[in-house]
């Protein structure tokens, strides 16, 4: 056995007992910092005296318990000089396998910090002047990554090869953490720390390539990127982690890519400085096949490379073609071995010179890991669907016993990930003498488990945390070697991420949902502290936190982010839906009472004794002062109105963008998202992005345009017919659109075949002339009658009721596509999308401004036909035109979003109670406020009923009647006589 | 200003406006449908064999079913004229052989091409090799949108917009990957309860689903039901958005039923799953089809089916679900000469005289009582019937008129409630005459299918 790695367990577990005692290791006596790095990725720092550096060294690690001898210039820890992976050629290559000759040997090396780096130290004796020192294990040429400027450092997926995740950091702060910086990608990679830098692979973006990035920690990606590194993958999921080791980063692919890039320069002009496979140049880089075997047992999501794990200077990584391959730190295979199933995503633990993986052929395989030779394989977890076997083994995670074998602890499943649907739990004690696995303890009805468990050695309890979700709900549970399973914490939120352990002390859970909290969980099963994901870039969360203190930073499906301080005491959550828009509306209300407050104070000093009858007393005036002329008043209404009418668009459209069905945003958030939403261009949103931009500003915008459009082709038939009942529909414009839409809708009506079937025009173009024919017939019929208004009317009911019989016998005969006629006819902004917004935006908009060229003609016809044709107007052409014009504007509003009543009916007599029956303010007010109703109303047409779309057309009567019946209460004598 | 120049200002407006919004929807081109990167070997009754490739470096559909061919390891021999005599082990036999099927883009119609293979096959949304008996059309290659099923990515976040497909999804064992569903969507149980919990999103009715609380689950594929229209449009929105939505056909008979499990299964790769309930349904109904077409099970009955006992009711015509299931069953639909559902005159019952009427409704429970008095006060029209004059009326409620409702993976067990009722003779069971919330202790033929 290797006695090195003993010796490395001894340490991690003294580590643990020094971590819960004595919480800031740095603390401890001694004049020179060291660094003992196990060349595994584990390291730790410890205080030693000492006049020479080797007197230095060895103090330190007699401190932590461990022998240091130099025999003849080498240096020995626990009787361990050297370790040398791979041995002579037998033939193993990237498809099959055996080992390659290509060998690696790692020893101890002391070096010295001088300058920023780490120097090697070329003789033991020579004198210590305090400089930190630090003692690893690795091939020649490789410096620790860790320094004492940045002592911790993240370089694998789960912090070292024996897959610990554990953290050793300082909590120095006590303040409520706050977000420092988010960085948008998606995160499905563990986040790696190194020398001040976070690195992160994302998945592909919309450029259709994934990438791998480095910022700088402190000053976050606004900063830019310090580099980035693009490669093409073939995948949505970009699972696996990369590896750091001394001056590198390697990062493995799903297309089968291992691409080794310098740590701190990047990948340089034209990826340069980038290798590969077989140590060649970055152009020249060939993937590994992704299948080689056809197994018969299990699938994979996605193909390509597990995560990597380094120890005694190999990289040891899995591939979904069933291989466990073996590389040096030049990406030169070292061996290769092909399992009998798939490999997945789970990197391999490497623990005391063993590979323990599983493949889907649900074998746990344990493997020498110096040439790849099989020395135990069992089967653990098999089922059968149908025909096929399926099986899954989580990542392994092994703890020694005192009889000289090994506890190994595991989930299991059908290896169907997260359509699972069997899985257990496990432990396993594995004899490297007698070449056995032996099944200890086996639990099936712990409920859904993820691959990831973690280590805990305590005192108090040796063995693995672990969270599942037994039918609903899911808790904490630990396991110790001889199956006492434990529930530590109960009812916690959904969680997908692997849990991660810090200073053997707290361990950090990341709930799938970003609405959810992050917890920070004592052993004990305590929740000491909760936080939430950065509103920005909330999303599903995969990927464990990377907790260095105070420092933590995390990711989601839309990026990651850093937090800086303490996690606030948890508290139960309670249901706080809706209390930011309590806020806004308290914010906006003590606003307005400060600038009343002011105004009030500034007149009073002005010497005004009663400032608010001061104000209002000139406003009225400036409305309605008998001592202007009329066109002065009017000037000085038209203005308020058109103020009035801008503030209120402007406030309906925030909260149009604000509100929705799925969360409520503030209106900062609200229009940063969309700002940076145009900026893009619409393409590669994250997720309040795309609600925000696709879901809700398209549907506003329609709202707006069609308010203003029905409002005022409404104001202008009501002036021509000069009738007050009189909407939009009088001309038979919504019958005639309705029939056409139901012959597309019910019948399968293609225009013809000038239209496929699915064209998103096709409903709204038929009913646009649908609306249109109407129009004619009624105009053919009224100009046959005489063609005066009372003609167009008349005609017009009776177009519309013909249409409308055709309408409901379409109707009875529609069948099961009723609902989806009738749905169409009660009209709904719900499927507007951005390619119909530009129409209707131009065409209603446009439209609706020619008649505010013609207000003194309309206010003319107004006053009757005659009147009207003695001023000179030729009132039957100008009619005609208008009714042509209103009518194509109202065949547009209904084209795209159905029948929506009430706005053209109401808003023209709102406007006119408020304001007079002149259209020079009439229209424009109409404008005003068509929009900002439309716009309400479709805010409560689709928040009203959760989830569900109500009709706009009645909630635009719901909240219009009130209003309109106040009003009329107040004004309704203008329609006397 | 003149008169003149404010008709000239009009018009100018006018035409700007008309202009601008061309303009723009010009400027959109329409989703159009994908293209399959790949081809499709297709050996019949839903055997398919899909191979990614490039479409772009095969100059033919020859060359692109040869590279499948060899990493397939298939065999290919080809007659003289150019056509494909056998694949893989399978030869042109009677009535059945190999043929290029392809679908042209916005088309979501098989056309069948001849030999000589010389085709681009980037002109076509799919390409498929299929083994098809004379008269016949391939497996089912795209959806209702006519994009192409196959090449997805695994996906571990679906989204169901109706409840057949959620009852499509528990049928093969999906249902831990749904993230959101429709409100009405109430089967399998487990959906109800993750429902309630909170743990899968309700994404807004049937009918009416919201694209904001779709996009809020971050699926990664959402499967909508073309019989609904705000499903067609709420499809083409989530591609314009990136999501993969999946548009099954309408479920109106038994092959389109299978197609769309086919289509689930195939899309989220489930499609082992998928098969297994496939056959499992065909087998059923050949078992029950084996028992019904006896002397002993009687001839064939003239059956009408009724939503309500109202005097002019809703009748199903020809083309519903239930007509066309049972029509497998030795049945005839007396008002079949009608499509779907039609409200048909209370005069036309005695003259269709069925002998036996089915009606499904949700306002009764199933008791006798209920029954008894349902039977006695049935309006005169329907009492001048045989059915009624033999007892023959049946009536199905409860969470049974559901299921018969719902053209989903119950079929086999509609399927034997539809035979049960309608052949009692065949079936040693003693079939009541209402039927509600119990009905699974009377299946015997599709209880071990395990999903209802």
């Amino acid at each position: 056995m290797n006695g090195k790695t003993l010796a490395s367990v001894a340490v991690v577990v003294i580590l643990l007992l020094t971590a819960v005692l004595a919480p800031v290791p740095a603390e401890a006596s001694g004049g020179t910092d060291v660094l003992l790095d196990e060349g595994n990725g584990s390291t730790q720092w410890v205080q030693a005296d000492g006049t020479t550096v080797g007197d230095t060294v060895s103090d330190a690690l007699v401190g932590l318990g461990r022998e240091f001898n130099v025999e003849s210039g080498t240096i020995v820890v626990d009787g361990v000089s050297s370790s040398m992976v791979g041995s002579e050629d037998t033939g193993g290559s990237l498809t099959e396998s055996g080992t390659t000759g290509v060998t690696v040997t790692s020893e101890w090396h002391v070096f010295v910090w001088k300058e920023g780096s780490w120097m090697k130290v070329p003789d033991l004796g020579m004198a210590s002047d305090g400089s930190p020192l630090a003692l690893a294990f690795y091939p020649d040429g490789v410096v620790p990554v860790a320094t004492p400027d940045e002592p911790y450092a993240m370089t694998m997926s789960r912090g070292d090869s024996s897959n610990s995740a554990s953290f050793y950091a300082t909590y120095v702060s006590s303040a409520e953490y706050e977000i420092t910086w988010t960085d948008s990608g998606t995160a499905h990679a563990t986040t790696l720390y190194a020398g001040g830098y976070v690195f992160q692979k994302y998945g592909i973006d919309s450029t259709g390539s994934a990438r791998l990035v480095c910022i700088d920690a402190d000053a976050g990606p606004d900063a830019g990127y310090v580099w980035e590194f693009r490669f093409i993958s073939g995948s949505n999921y970009e699972s696996s982690t990369p590896l750091i080791v001394g001056e590198y980063i390697y990062v493995a692919t799903m297309t089968g890519f291992i691409y080794r890039i310098p740590l701190y320069e990047g990948p340089g002009e034209g990826n340069s400085n980038v290798t590969s496979i077989g140590g060649v140049p970055f152009s020249e880089a060939e993937p590994v096949d992704s299948f080689i075997k056809d197994f018969e047992v299990g699938t994979t999501y996605d193909s390509g490379f597990s995560s990597m794990v380094y120890n005694s200077g190999a990289i040891y990584v899995t591939h979904s073609n069933g291989m466990v391959y073996c590389f040096d730190g030049d990406l030169n295979l070292v061996w290769s071995r092909m399992l009998n199933g798939s490999t997945y995503l789970v990197a391999p633990t490497v623990y005391d010179g063993h590979l323990f993986t599983g493949a889907l052929d649900g074998h746990l395989y344990v493997m020498r890991a110096d040439d790849g030779s099989t020395i135990a394989d069992g089967l653990v977890a098999q089922y059968r669907y149908q025909s096929r076997v399926y099986g899954g083994v989580g990542q392994v995670i092994v703890q020694p016993t005192e009889f000289g074998t090994y506890s190994l602890f595991f989930t299991f499943s059908d290896g169907l990930g997260m359509s699972q649907l069997n899985c257990g739990i496990a432990v396993y004690e594995f004899s490297p003498e007698d070449r056995t696995l032996v099944e200890r303890y086996r639990n099936e009805d712990v409920g859904d488990l993820g691959r990831h468990i973690i280590p805990v050695d305590t005192p108090g309890f040796r063995g693995v945390y672990f969270v599942a979700s037994p039918d609903s709900g899911t808790n904490l549970y630990r396991l110790d070697s001889t199956g006492n399973l434990e529930m530590m914490t109960e009812g916690l939120k959904e969680i997908h991420s692997a849990p991660v352990l810090v200073n053997g002390t707290y361990l950090y859970l990341v709930s799938y949902s970003s609405a959810d909290p992050i917890y920070q969980i004592s052993l004990d099963g305590t929740i000491v502290g909760t936080a939430s994901c950065p509103s920005n870039i909330r999303n599903f969360n995969m990927i464990p936190l990377l907790v260095l203190g105070d420092i933590v930073f995390g990711g989601t499906d839309s990026g990651i982010y850093r937090f800086d301080g303490a996690f606030p005491v948890y508290v139960a959550p309670s249901s706080e839906q809706g209390q930011p828009v309590i806020f806004i509306i308290a914010e906006i209300v003590a606003a307005i009472l400060i600038a009343l407050g002011l105004v009030y104070a500034v007149l009073k000093a002005k010497g005004h004794e009663r400032p608010f009858n001061y104000i209002r007393t000139s406003f009225l005036h400036y409305l309605y002062g008998e001592d202007q002329s009329h066109n002065t008043r009017n000037r000085h209404r038209l203005k308020f109105v058109v103020i009035v009418g801008a503030i209120l668009t402007f406030l309906s459209f925030t909260l149009c963008l604000c509100i929705g069905s799925t969360s409520i945003e503030s209106p900062m958030e609200a229009y940063s998202a969309l700002f940076s939403a145009i900026a893009k261009g619409g393409v590669g949103l994250d997720s309040l992005e795309t609600t925000i931009y696709v879901s809700r500003l398209p549907r506003t915008i329609a709202a707006l345009a069609v308010g203003i459009g029905l409002s005022v082709a409404g104001c202008v038939y009501q002036a021509i017919i000069r009738n007050p009942l009189v909407d939009p529909y009088i001309m038979g414009v919504s019958s005639g659109a309705g029939v056409a839409a139901i012959a597309v809708i019910a019948f399968d009506f293609t225009f013809f075949g000038i239209f496929s079937s699915h064209s998103i025009f096709l409903t709204a173009i038929t009913a646009c002339v649908g609306g249109l024919i109407a129009f004619g017939c009624t105009m053919l019929l009224a100009e046959k009658s005489g063609g005066s208004a009372i003609n167009y009317v008349l005609s017009g009911v009776v177009i519309g009721l013909a249409f409308s019989a055709v309408q409901t016998i379409m109707l009875t005969m529609a069948g099961n596509r009723l609902s989806n006629a009738l749905s169409w006819l009660y009209g709904s902004f719900a499927e507007v999308t951005w390619s119909q917004v530009g129409i209707i935006v131009f065409l209603a908009v446009f439209l609706s401004l020619v008649p505010l060229i013609w207000a003194k003609e309309l206010n003319l016809v107004l006053l009757g036909e005659d009147q009207a044709r003695q001023m000179g107007l030729n009132v039957r052409r100008f009619n005609r035109w208008m009714l042509i014009l209103a009518s194509i504007l109202t065949s547009v509003c209904v084209a795209f979003c159905g029948v929506i009543g009430f706005v053209g009916l109401v808003i023209p007599h709102l406007c006119r109670m408020l304001l007079g029956s002149d259209h020079r303010m009439v229209l424009p007010a109409s404008i005003c406020f068509g929009g900002v109703m439309l716009m309400l109303a479709d805010l409560l047409a689709r928040t009203g009923y959760y989830g569900m779309e109500l009709p706009v057309g009645a909630i635009t009567t719901v909240i219009g009647i009130p209003v309109f019946a106040y009003l009329l209460i107040k004004r309704g004598r203008m329609y006397d006589g | 200003m003149e008169d003149r120049s404010r008709v000239t200002l009009s018009i100018a407006i006018v035409l700007a406006g008309i202009i601008l919004a061309i303009a723009v929807g010009s400027l959109i081109t329409e989703a159009e449908t994908d293209q399959a990167k790949g081809t499709v070997i297709d050996y019949g009754d839903r055997d398919t064999l899909w191979t990614e490739a490039e479409i772009s470096e095969y100059g033919t559909t020859l060359e692109l079913l040869e590279y499948a061919c060899v990493s397939n390891s298939l065999t290919l021999t080809l007659s003289e004229d150019g056509s494909v005599s056998e694949l893989g082990g399978v030869g042109n036999a009677d009535g059945s052989e190999w043929g290029l099927w392809v679908i042209y883009p916005g088309s979501i119609e098989w056309v069948q091409l001849d030999a000589p293979y010389t085709q681009d096959p980037s002109e076509f949304t799919i390409t498929s090799w299929s083994y098809v008996a004379e008269g016949e059309e391939p497996t089912v290659a795209v959806d209702y949108s006519g994009n192409p099923i196959y090449g997805y990515q695994q996906k571990l976040r679906v989204v169901s917009l109706s409840p057949s497909i959620t009852e499509i999804l528990g049928s093969i064992k999906a249902e831990n990957i749904i993230v959101g569903v429709d409100s009405y969507s109430d089967h399998p149980q487990f959906v109800v309860d993750a429902a309630r919990s909170g743990e899968i999103a309700t994404v807004g009715t049937y009918t009416s689903p919201s694209f904001e609380l779709i996009m809020g689950t971050n699926p990664d594929v959402v499967f909508a039901d073309s019989s609904q229209r705000s499903h067609s449009i709420m499809t083409e929105q989530l591609r314009s958005s990136g999501v993969d939505a999946v548009l099954l056909y309408p479920g109106e008979d038994l092959e389109s039923i299978m197609d769309n499990i086919f289509i689930v299964g195939t899309v989220i790769n489930y499609e082992l799953a998928a098969e297994e309930v496939i056959d499992e349904t065909y087998e059923v109904i050949d078992t029950l089809a084996g028992h019904v077409f006896t002397p002993e099970a009687g001839g064939k009955v003239d059956l009408m089916i009724s939503l309500e006992p109202d005097i002019s009711p809703w009748v199903s015509g020809s083309g519903t679900y239930l007509s066309s299931i049972a029509g497998l069953f030795n049945s005839t639909n007396v008002f079949s000469e009608w499509g779907g559902w039609v409200h048909v005159t209370s005069d036309r019952i005695p003259y269709a005289n069925p002998d036996m009427i089915i009606i499904v409704t949700s306002e009764y429970s199933a008791t006798q009582a209920e029954y008894d008095y349902l039977y006695a006060n049935l309006p005169a029209q329907w009492k001048d019937t045989d059915a009624w004059r033999n007892g023959e009326v049946y009536v199905i409620c409860e969470s049974a008129a559901d299921m018969v409702q719902r053209f989903g993976p119950r079929t086999a067990q509609v399927a034997e409630l539809v035979a049960m009722i309608l052949h009692p003779n065949a079936f040693d069971i003693d079939v009541p005459k209402i039927i509600g919330d119990g009905y699974e202790q009377y299946l015997n033929y599709s209880s071990y299918m395990g999903y209802y």
